[in-house]
């Protein structure tokens, strides 16, 4: 190998780095570098001529290694690997200095010594580029299953797009039914759908799908592997009734002794030990509820059994076992939702005291015909129509203190609009009254809705609602300060609602724990980044999309399962995946199979097989991360990182330490 | 025009957008800038169930926009009972009570104590009290059997009040 021809290109990036660091007194001490036959500046190396700079440089022949003084590598190194393939050079024979980020932009008050420093960045940079070697991008076998966690509008959508695209998908729901949320909808803002309507006929193509394989009443407990190859394993938990016998007529619901209260009504009406979720419930079949069945309890009563025996299908099956499965999959998209805040702690509010007081979810189910009350708003106490109903804003939202979240929950402004909504349609002369602090009615046909609920003569007091208390008549007081008229009021109403806000869903964190991805301050799982790369996590493969990242509307929602099913398929959808070579390499001559590096991969991607009838260490290059850990305890210098060996660090080093 | 809190139009160029700085700099007051008036503080304030001007928003955007006049108008801000009801409900963490406790210092530093609160403080400073017992008030105590009111400690008081500024703020002792 001649002696390397290395071309230095320093950016001025306007005057982010030219503004603080003399670039043209550091062209001309870089040039005089050992290996450096040219260096020049540029206002913007970025920009197309100042890419082709570079290109014609090396098509003439006059350079093969490439320095780029400029940003971040974060921002542009894909740009100039690009230039670099494009003439005909290895891209991999580019080294960027970053003299802005870590120079100008944090020395901007010291020219002198950033531009010192600039010099010396470079330097190093020339002597690791002294060193590069040309290398291949690695290619990876990709499966083209996807898993997509969690049943809800976010995870139905994306299983259907990535189905109909003809990728197999897991559908992974932990309740007996999909549907999530929006099942328990009556209407949606602001078209006011209804939300079943909408939902079900999704729900039925999902489970109808040929490529789509649900498990319900199911969770994911394992996770292994890497983008283009993971390993999962999903519990089955038992539904102790046979899916393929189940009729879902309901005989054994009407037998069962036992009741709880119902999670799907929010605890305004029972269900029974064994149930259907609700009338819409895909797969449509009982399920019994081991933690309160009387026959899991205490080994009594069988009834559903033999009522299902002697007069309908014989499904009910108590023998019914876990079961664990394993799923190869090549992308995983996370779509587990959200809970609604419970408000019992804030005590001003009486929620759990009074039971007049409920949330919006509960008012939900109340509106919706296939509720407890079948459509009729009634108050829980004494099933009274309530004339009043006062609804109270930013409950546990928008607020520091201890158990409340700091963020705005997003959607219950509009969803306290449509609820009003909904009451004076049903109702016309029902008084509906919204304290709020302010009104986010942000998207298209929100402000719109707004105004419509105005027009019905919704009314609307902007005054954070401090105490609610029940007056000797029975009836709640409400009391807020209406801040546009800076008076204190007191008011009587039949009814209060509280727009709780929303919380990541449970099991969160267990969840982030199996696959490794991070949460937000917030709790919800952490996007790659919030403004260009919302449905990514920082593990390539793993996705996440809907509620589940953070408060919002069904229209969001949607967009980004598609966006996380789109993001998907273009991962897996040439069958293999292309990963960057900054993985560890096995000098095969110098490996004694002493497994020092096997011992201390964090990734478990190194291991001692047997070769040739020795002991070599062998690299799975889809699972190294290229940390280095590996190299440092090779006793031998085997095992070294590409384009990051020890000899090119060193270089670097001394070439700033002397 | 301007001035009096029943003026309803407010005149900007009374207001002072660097006054809220000067408060924030004081241990207490630090987050008066996050208040979003969402007015949660003011239903549970016991002053403001009962009077037309006491409301602990209203106090904080008036520091906020730098209405100097109006705040120190009249003894509003020594209305403040300091019962905390306002900090239990901030959902942004504002500390009303301790925002009003800074204020008060701002006038003081100024001279600026409404007149029925330096009346007490002068009573103080003279007799040791903010009250004046009276006779038939001695009379009462011996009665039912309480021992005799001591006589206050001058010494610490007036050292108390010499080295806080107070004596100078409240226009020097009387002597008895």
């Amino acid at each position: 190998m001649g002696e390397v021809r290395i071309g230095v290109y320093i950016c001025h990036c306007g005057t982010n780095i030219a503004g603080v660091v003399d670039v043209e007194e550091v062209r001309k001490y870089v040039e005089g570098l050992p290996g450096v036959v040219l260096a020049k500046t540029y206002p913007y190396m970025c920009s197309d001529p100042g890419q082709n700079l570079i290109k014609e440089d090396i098509e003439e022949g006059l350079i093969d290694r490439v320095v780029v003084a400029a940003c971040s590598p974060r921002l542009h190194e894909p740009t100039f690997r690009r230039v670099l393939r494009e003439a005909g050079l290895n891209p991999y024979l580019l080294e960027m200095a970053n003299i802005r980020e870590q120079c100008s932009w944090v020395h901007m008050r010291e020219p002198k010594k950033a531009t010192e420093k600039a010099k010396d960045i470079i330097r190093m940079a020339v002597a690791k580029a002294r060193l590069l070697s040309p290398l291949q991008p690695v290619e990876v076998p990709a499966r083209r299953e996807v898993l997509v966690i969690g049943g809800g509008i976010a995870g139905i959508t994306a299983a259907l797009d990535l189905a109909n695209a003809g990728f197999r998908v897991y559908l992974v729901e932990r309740a007996p039914s999909i549907g999530g949320h929006m099942a328990q909808l009556d209407k949606t803002f602001p078209t006011m759908d209804c939300s079943q309507c909408i939902l079900t006929p999704r729900m039925v193509d999902v489970a109808r799908h040929p490529n789509v394989q649900l498990f319900t009443n199911s969770e994911v407990v394992g996770v292994e592997g890497f983008a283009g190859n993971f390993k999962v394993k999903v519990l089955k938990k038992p539904y102790y009734v046979d899916l393929d016998k189940c009729t879902g007529c309901g005989l054994c619901v009407d037998f069962c002794p036992i009741e709880v209260p119902s999670e799907f009504d929010v605890g305004l009406a029972p269900r029974k030990a064994i149930y259907i979720p609700f009338p819409q419930a895909i797969p449509h079949v009982a399920v019994i509820d081991p933690e309160h069945c009387l026959y899991f309890m205490k080994k009594k009563c069988m009834v559903c059994e033999e009522v299902c025996q002697e007069l309908a299908a014989g499904a009910v099956d108590f023998s019914q076992q876990p079961e664990e499965v394993e799923l190869d999959v090549g992308a995983i998209i996370v779509a587990t939702g959200y809970d609604l805040y419970d408000p019992t702690q804030d005590e001003e509010y009486g929620y759990g005291r009074y039971e007049d007081v409920i949330t919006a979810l509960q008012m939900e189910r109340l509106l919706s015909a296939s509720g407890p009350t079948r459509g009729e708003v009634v108050r829980p106490s004494d099933k009274e129509k309530p004339k009043k109903v006062a609804y109270v804003q930013c409950v546990g939202s928008r607020s520091l203190r201890p158990g409340h979240a700091s963020y705005c929950s997003r959607v219950c402004c509009m969803y306290a609009i449509k609820q009003a909504l909904q009451l004076k349609e049903k109702y016309p002369d029902i008084d509906v009254c919204i304290f709020y602090i302010d009104l986010r009615t942000f998207g298209r046909g929100y402000e719109e809705f707004y105004w419509r609920a105005q027009e019905h003569g919704v009314r609307f007091i902007r005054g954070k609602v401090a105490e609610i208390w029940r007056s000797r008549n029975g009836r709640l007081v409400v009391r807020a300060e209406d801040t546009l008229t800076g008076r204190v009021l007191e008011e009587e109403f039949d009814m209060v609602v509280l727009s709780a806000g929303l919380r990541p869903s449970k099991g969160t964190e267990e969840l982030a724990a199996l696959l490794k991805i991070p949460l937000g301050p917030d709790g919800f799982f952490l996007e790659a980044h919030p403004k260009l790369r919302p449905v990514d996590t920082v593990v390539d493969g793993i996705f996440v999309c809907g509620t589940a990242t953070g408060p919002k509307d069904i229209v969001d929602t949607v967009a980004q399962a598609k966006a996380a099913a789109s993001s998907a398929m273009a991962l897996l959808s040439r069958g293999k995946i292309v990963i960057e070579p900054f993985v560890a390499a096995v000098d095969e001559d110098r490996c004694r199979g002493c497994g020092r590096c096997e011992e201390v991969c964090e990734f478990g991607a190194v291991a001692v097989e047997e070769k040739d009838g020795r002991l070599v260490a062998h690299v799975n290059e889809a699972l190294c991360k290229g940390c280095g850990a590996c190299s440092v305890c090779c006793p031998t210098g085997a095992i070294k990182v590409r384009n990051f060996r020890p000899e090119q660090i060193r270089a670097m080093v001394s070439s700033v330490a002397g | 025009m301007g001035g009096g809190m029943s003026s309803l139009i407010l005149d900007m160029r009374e207001a002072d957008p660097k006054f809220k700085y000067r408060v924030k700099a004081i241990p207490g007051a630090e987050k008066l800038t996050v208040c979003f008036q969402c007015g949660a503080c003011t239903p549970d304030c016991p002053v403001a169930k009962r009077t037309d001007i006491f409301r602990p928003r209203r106090i904080v955007r008036l520091a906020l926009l730098g209405f100097k006049k109006r705040l120190f108008s009249g003894n509003l801000l020594w209305l403040c009972l300091g019962c905390f009801s306002c900090m239990e409900m901030c959902p942004q963490g504002v500390k009303p009570t301790e925002l009003i406790e800074a204020l008060r210092e701002i006038g003081a530093e100024e001279g600026i104590l409404p007149p029925s609160i330096k009346d007490m403080m002068k009573a103080l400073l003279s007799t040791g009290r903010i009250h004046r017992i009276t006779k038939a008030r001695e009379k009462a105590r011996a009665k039912m059997g309480l021992p005799a009111l001591e006589e206050p400690s001058m010494e610490e008081l007036e050292t108390i009040f010499a080295s806080s500024g107070l004596a100078e703020l409240v226009g020097g002792r009387e002597v008895k």
